[in-house]
């Protein structure tokens, strides 16, 4: 890894924060490491991105939960996206088993015997990969939603009609559903 | 395979409150006792808070600029490093120049060493006596010796028809030949010198082929003979060995 280390709780700070130089940080000295893994096992380029934009995203959120305690992030990280490969090779080939195959793959994977804990692991996921595979105009219109704007004042935004925000914003929320739907059975 | 929701779309409609009053009343009964819409609706509640939240939005963005960036250093790297191979390789182009350039230089200075060393010979018509039955002979090397070199090449060839051993006619049809610059068959007829036994022609016929080997850039077979002419005549040696200097 090139560059200088950062100590750990830096690292779990910045990303609790979604600080930029610790992500940073993060994809130069976890994802190349990632990438070797998954490409000697068959995988590919386009995989990993996907899987460690994740990681990167629920690792963050689960930092920001309460009580929230992750000491070696970086381990944590590499883990988390090898499981999560593993997992969708495994999916892949059980995918015909729908949500029940969907769910025993993570049990399997998990001390936590609870399922409907589980269940909402699982939908919790589901919801932040639905939220990242969302195009960037459905983001940005969410994104200024988010920030309190009325419907007026994105639709002079972003210089279009009023009607068309509110027709743009019902498809971006289908498409979301339809997504997280897919997510919670195909996988 | 499509796992949507049937209730999507109706869900999504009842939260933006654009249902008519009869539509959401009923709406809200079904929510009661169907169990996918409930689910459905619970979904949705949980997609609105996510896509309401700021921080998410905000780390997103941050996930994919520093990935942007990242792409673009590497992107940089890549274009430093073929720069860097770009400055290796012409290095190295010009260094494999250097060892070739003398060869190169060596492959076009036959055609110098031939006009700096290419005379044409006189004919023996002037100081030699032919006799009387060479007479188609003699009418070529006159025809030869002013200097008309198609002619003579013409007339040589007839007689060599008759007699295809005159080495006269072999040995002068091939300066003709020289003299309208067809090389390669100037060589066929010059060559034969180097088979026959020494004779009055050998040692120039040595040298012009040597000329017409150099002319064609064929190096090696210049040496050869140039060598020959070094070794075992004393005509043209000392330009002989100038040449084979030059060579090396």
């Amino acid at each position: 890894m090139k560059g200088k280390a950062i100590n750990q709780k830096d690292i779990v700070d910045g990303l609790r924060k979604g600080s930029s130089k610790e992500i940073k940080y993060l994809y130069k000295a976890v994802k190349p490491k990632i990438r070797t893994y998954i490409l000697k096992k068959g995988g590919l380029d386009s995989e990993i991105n996907d899987i460690f934009q994740e990681a990167i995203i629920a690792t963050s959120r689960k930092l920001s939960e309460k009580d929230a305690v992750i000491t070696q992030i970086e381990n944590y990280i590499f883990t988390a996206c090898i499981h999560e490969w593993n997992r969708l090779n495994n999916v892949k080939k059980k995918e015909t088993d729908g949500l029940d195959g969907y769910i025993r793959e993570h049990i399997d994977d998990v001390d936590d015997p609870n399922v409907e804990e589980m269940k909402s692991k699982i939908k919790k996921k589901a919801f932040l990969k639905a939220f990242g595979a969302l195009k960037q105009d459905c983001r940005r219109l969410f994104k200024l939603s988010s920030k309190d704007y009325s419907t007026s004042e994105i639709a002079a935004n972003l210089n279009v009609s009023v009607e068309y925000v509110k027709t743009k914003r019902s498809r971006c929320r289908k498409h979301f559903m339809d997504i997280f739907n897919n997510l919670k059975t195909n996988e | 395979m499509n796992n949507t929701n049937p209730y999507t779309e109706l869900v999504i409609r009842y939260i933006g409150d654009q249902l008519k009053p009869e539509e959401k009343k009923k709406f809200e009964a079904d929510l009661l006792i169907n169990e996918l819409l409930k689910e459905e609706y619970e979904n949705q509640k949980v997609m609105n808070t996510m896509l309401a939240d700021e921080t998410l939005h905000n780390l997103y963005d941050t996930v994919n600029n520093v990935e942007e960036e990242l792409e673009k250093e590497e992107i940089g790297r890549r274009r430093r490093m073929y720069i860097w191979y770009g400055a290796a390789a012409s290095v190295l182009i010009l260094f494999t120049l250097s060892f070739l350039l003398p060869i190169t230089r060596k492959d076009g200075i036959g055609e110098t060493l031939y006009a700096e060393n290419y005379k044409t010979a006189s004919s023996i018509v002037s100081n030699r006596s032919v006799p009387e039955d060479l007479l188609p002979l003699e009418t070529a090397l006159k025809a030869y010796d002013k200097l008309q070199f198609a002619n003579s090449s013409q007339l040589f060839e007839e007689h060599l028809k008759t007699e295809p051993e005159n080495i006269s006619a072999q040995f002068y049809l091939g300066l003709s030949y020289m003299e309208l610059n067809k090389i390669e068959d100037a060589i066929l007829h010059l060559k034969l010198f180097t088979e026959l036994e020494t004779n009055v022609y050998s040692d120039q016929a040595h040298w012009y082929l040597a000329l017409c080997y150099l002319k064609m850039e064929n190096m090696d077979k210049a040496k050869v003979i140039l060598n020959q002419i070094v070794s075992k005549s004393q005509f043209q040696k000392e330009n002989a060995k100038a040449i084979l200097k030059q060579l090396e």
